[in-house]
């Protein structure tokens, strides 16, 4: 069935716009998936503040160039809010990595929010982010997150020294 | 209702349907534009200096090929200090040569534009060389042995805004930030926002130079857009 058949068959033109807004929104999305390889991690528990942070890397291919960017962001200020992302690139023999990039945001007293992007350009490339939230200097909460989503997300390949 | 005008509708309607589901996936930064500047906005022509003492190549960088990108190359220190004080700088480019040549004044203005948010990056030096000269106790990782090489960069830049009594309190970031070491130290009143970013590569082909010029402008944006959130989260800032 084509799509201008299926949208005759609802008589109300509220209807169609309805559904035309809801396959462009698809579209949307799908172009966006296209784009970005993000990994996140939503409502995750910030011990003292409950569960506030949320944490992610986006990731994408962009002419030759491997894009990415970190964030850390709380629903509540928080003393310190970092989002620290560095770019790897493997190297030989196995298990080597080269750190060809780096950024490291850091917030105090603040919600936090997205680093800059930083970027690859060597095959192979691929991002980690380790987030810290904290109500005090001792007290917090820190996660991993990459890309390729879920490629690297734990403290070994953040600090670039083997596999998860 | 009338058939054109329903077209039109649907139209305006999908496309900002499609918008919204881009954006839902892309994130926040999707529609993100050049970001503001120190004092109004970036300028369309930032001010990158390249301090060769002579003559030579560096793989694809030569003063011509340098200035074609909009880069002014200087002998010596001291004309660079002077540019910087007859405009800001945004960024300085280093050959290893003119590590050389640095005496204890140059140390500390470099050091100073480092503070100051300047985009730095040294060619052809080893990170050695480069570390010690701004005062650091490393670049790249500690145990990094893989060489810079006579072709190849390093590129560092730090930003680290808030008031003077809590950046006191906030301390040596930069190094903490090397050392992989994401902690603050207790007592500071208000927002702080500071970003250390570091990269390295090759200046063999035209290809890496204008990677490394992708570089070079990101990071510059991204001090003006930090001295834009910086000013912006002390308005909305009303305590813990």
């Amino acid at each position: 069935m084509k799509i201008t058949q299926l949208l005759h068959t609802f008589r109300n033109p509220f209807i169609r716009v309805a559904v035309i807004a809801l396959i462009s929104f698809v579209v949307g999305m799908l172009t966006g998936v296209a784009t970005a390889h993000a990994e996140w991690i939503s409502n995750m528990y910030v011990e003292g503040a409950g569960n506030v942070g949320y944490a992610r890397t986006n990731g994408w291919n962009d002419n030759g160039a491997f894009d990415a960017w970190g964030q850390s962001t709380s629903s509540v200020n928080l003393y310190s809010v970092t989002a620290w992302t560095k770019m790897w690139h493997p190297e030989t023999p196995p298990d080597q990595y080269l750190l060809e990039s780096q950024n490291n945001k850091s917030w105090t007293n603040s919600k936090g929010g997205t680093n800059a992007t930083i970027q690859g350009f060597n095959y192979g490339d691929f991002a980690v982010t380790q987030s810290t939230f904290r109500v005090y200097q001792q007290r917090g909460t820190t996660a991993y997150t990459s890309s390729p989503d879920g490629y690297a997300s734990c403290y070994g390949q953040w600090i670039g020294n083997g596999h998860c | 209702m009338d058939k054109k005008m329903f077209l039109l509708l649907a139209s305006i309607i999908a496309f900002l349907a499609g918008i919204a589901g881009y954006a839902v996936i892309v994130g926040p930064d999707f529609l993100a534009t050049t970001a503001e500047a120190r004092s109004s906005t970036i300028p369309s022509n930032p001010h990158i200096l390249y301090l060769i003492p002579q003559a030579i190549s560096r793989g694809a960088v030569t003063s011509r090929s340098l200035e074609t990108l909009g880069v002014e190359s200087v002998p010596d220190w001291n004309s660079a200090r002077s540019a910087g004080r007859a405009r800001p700088l945004d960024a300085l480019l280093i050959d290893s040569t003119a590590f050389d040549k640095m005496g204890d004044t140059d140390r500390q203005w470099m050091r100073q534009q480092l503070q100051d948010g300047v985009v730095l990056a040294s060619l052809g030096a080893e990170d050695k060389v480069f570390a010690t000269a701004l005062g650091l106790s490393h670049l790249g990782t500690k145990n990094e042995t893989k060489p810079i090489g006579a072709t190849g960069y390093r590129l560092v830049f730090a930003i680290a805004l808030g008031k003077p009594e809590d950046l006191k309190i906030y301390g040596d970031w930069i190094e903490r930030s090397l050392n992989d070491d994401s902690s603050t130290p207790d007592g500071i009143k208000y927002p702080i926002i500071s970003e250390f970013s570091q990269s390295r590569g090759a200046l063999d082909t035209t290809t890496d130079l204008d990677q490394l010029f992708q570089r070079i402008h990101s990071s510059i944006e991204e001090a003006y857009k930090v001295r834009a959130e910086f000013q912006e989260s002390l308005k909305t800032y009303k305590g813990n």
